[in-house]
């Protein structure tokens, strides 16, 4: 999954050349949320990393699972956000958004954050799909997971282009790189051959961002973000 | 970036990494990763192995631990509030500040890597004076940042070795204009190196987008306007990539570190040729773990295939079959997507054998190759170079490098 990490720039008041007042403070919840969104319109999915359990950097997808495919194109509708360990100290900029270490381990919302689902990695599939999609469709004009199904069978597809340039490609180094078996009638199918398949993934990939794409609700839009913005 | 090809869904790169997959090299076990436990490791605060004592560090050629400024006015204690107030352990030797939130490594059984770790072990045993903690098959924090910094001095003392070059005196202040890309005394650097090791992504991406205002997934090289030269690397990025062990991160640092000197001596922030910077972290990179070819995009196609990593029997065949591409085509490339697998074996044949060449002046040649770049641009400025350490032009030394491989390579 893409992550993005957004970071708080503190405004620092010099004091003298040596020293500084760092003024740390927790941001009021809107103003937290503002700031971890920055300037991505989508809906946010907000997790905390956790210093004495496993359920983070996992909590969404299952080593192995083929259920990770739904999960990670659903991620896609969403701005993904990891914040750091510390978040649940008071002090934290964003500890509005995980009180404590007993706070749900992430989230998904909508940018304004009026529709907010807590989420654990106990969560079933089932119910992480759920509230995904339920805040999916509060936040696009048009639930964007409906077309989950023709996204599959296009992965299918690049599955198989990329197992084809794998394979023709090392083709191609065998007779490049062997020597006196260079053939360069048959260099020149393998280049075209893979020309061939490198324009029918851009083609599958483009067909992918067709299908995927999906119009937010004008609504729907993150308040500005106070202060120096710098970093998100 | 090379990826591997075993298991996962390849196909699901797309929905995130769409440039890579055209390349046939989607980082594929991504998306289902282990690579972060993330359960945080507690490390000890006091380093077991000197206990701090003044003289232990003398002999190991440290400076100090942290805190310190890790570079222009950013401290240790600021990286680690933005990366959650997580615990980092600091050094800062001759040439180095390191930082390192890396885990316990448990050695898995691999016969290379245990050798490697071996002697890495016997040489650090001698100068750490509570060594005998030092638990069996796994390296902890401590040790971890110990050996990295060994790894880092002897890479430097290398480079400097090989290229003729020296420090500078450290404690010269750049003139009333600032600091100049590539007139430091640390390797035209005026700061000491940072390296910042982290165990997981989040760790490196927080410190490049807090502190240098630049993004990656991966890992990165930076330099400061005031004369600093950063790399921040993660484990877990390489992990994903189905990079696992600890000579894989190795191989990478030095890889990454051999370019950053060379990038770094670059007069007037002008770099070198692609091919000398690609064919030298190859060189470093294979010193360390030659199974690990991630900076070698598209050379390898699943881990661990001893065909793929074997180089010179393949360079052979490129030569014998005429198609290596001629090093003044070469020379003019500057596209890394252009390289690809063959330019990346050409490029550290060219430069292993330029290194290991009796006649070559290494030093004629660093200096040519990071001279600023003339009139005529940097075709000019490679055959001047070439000509300066080898007394030949581009295309004789290019007869003569072909007549070494097809002599001295083995067939395939």
């Amino acid at each position: 999954m893409r992550w993005d990490y957004p970071v708080y720039k503190e405004r620092v008041e010099p004091k003298s050349d040596a020293t500084t007042v760092k003024l740390r403070k927790a941001l009021p919840f809107d103003e937290a949320l503002a700031y971890v969104a920055g300037n991505d319109p989508r809906p946010l999915l907000v997790l905390r990393e956790c210093k004495t359990c496993n359920k983070t950097d996992n909590a969404l997808l299952k080593a192995g699972s083929s259920d990770n495919e739904k999960t990670i194109l659903y991620s896609r509708w969403f701005h993904c956000v990891k914040l750091p360990l510390d978040v649940i100290q008071e002090d934290h900029p964003f500890n509005n958004l995980f009180k404590d270490n007993d706070a749900p381990h992430f989230f998904v919302a909508t940018l304004d954050g009026k529709h907010l689902l807590p989420l654990e990695t106990a969560t079933s599939r089932s119910e992480l799909w759920s509230s995904m999609s339920k805040v999916l469709t509060l936040a696009y004009k048009k639930d964007p997971t409906s077309c989950f199904k023709d996204v599959a069978r296009e992965l299918d597809r690049l599955d198989l282009l990329d197992s084809k340039i794998r394979e023709l490609e090392s083709q191609q180094n065998g007779l490049l790189e062997n020597a006196g078996k260079l053939d360069k009638a048959k260099l020149k199918k393998l280049e075209a051959e893979i020309a061939a398949a490198k324009k029918e993934i851009e083609d599958v990939t483009k067909s992918i961002e067709r299908l995927t794409k999906a119009e937010l609700r004008p609504a729907v839009k993150a308040a500005p973000a106070p202060g120096d913005k710098a970093g998100v | 970036m090379k990826c591997s090809e075993d298991g996962g869904r390849t196909a699901l790169a797309v929905l995130f990494f769409v440039a890579l997959l055209v390349c046939a090299a989607a980082p594929a076990r991504a998306w289902q990763s282990t690579a972060s436990e993330d359960r945080e490791e507690v490390f000890e605060k006091v380093d077991p192995y000197t206990r701090g004592d003044a003289k232990a560090l003398e002999k190991l050629g440290y400076v100090q631990y942290g805190p310190f400024v890790l570079f222009d006015k950013v401290r240790t204690e600021e990286v680690e509030e933005a990366l959650g107030k997580v615990q980092l352990l600091w050094l800062e030797t001759a040439h180095f500040k390191i930082g390192s939130n890396l885990r316990l490594y448990r050695q898995v059984g691999d016969v290379k890597e245990d050798d490697k770790l071996e002697a890495e072990l016997k040489r650090l045993k001698t100068r750490l004076p509570y060594f005998a903690r030092l638990p069996k098959n796994k390296l902890d924090p401590w040790v971890r940042l110990h050996l990295f910094a060994q790894r880092l001095e002897d890479q430097y003392a290398d480079f400097q070795r090989r290229f003729g070059l020296t420090d500078g005196p450290l404690d010269a202040a750049p003139g009333k204009e600032g600091f100049r890309p590539g007139e430091g005394p640390l390797l035209g650097m005026q700061q000491k190196f940072v390296v910042l090791l982290t165990e997981k992504k989040s760790g490196s991406a927080r410190f490049l987008k807090q502190f240098l205002n630049t993004e990656t997934d991966h890992w990165q090289r930076w330099r400061t306007k005031d004369g600093a030269a950063l790399l921040a690397i993660s484990s877990e990025g390489l992990k994903d990539l189905n990079f696992t062990r600890e000579s894989d991160l190795h191989a990478t640092v030095a890889s990454e570190m051999a370019m950053n000197f060379v990038e770094c001596l670059g007069r007037g922030g002008v770099h070198p040729p692609q091919w000398f910077r690609a064919g030298l972290a190859h060189v470093y990179s294979r010193q360390v773990d030659e199974r690990c070819s991630v900076s070698a995009v598209g050379t390898s196609s699943a881990r661990d295939d001893e065909h793929s990593y074997n180089w010179p029997p393949r360079v052979y065949g490129l030569v014998f079959n005429k198609v290596a591409k001629p090093w003044p085509e070469m020379a003019l490339q500057t596209k890394w997507e252009d390289l690809k697998a063959q330019g990346h074996l050409t490029a550290w044949s060219r430069v292993s054998w330029l290194l290991a060449r009796k006649d070559t002046d290494l030093n004629a040649l660093i200096l040519g190759l990071t001279a600023p770049l003339g009139p005529g641009g940097d075709a000019e400025r490679q055959e001047a170079a070439l000509k300066a350490a080898t007394g030949r032009t581009t295309a004789e030394i290019d007869a003569e490098w072909r007549k070494f491989v097809l002599r001295e390579y083995p067939k395939n």
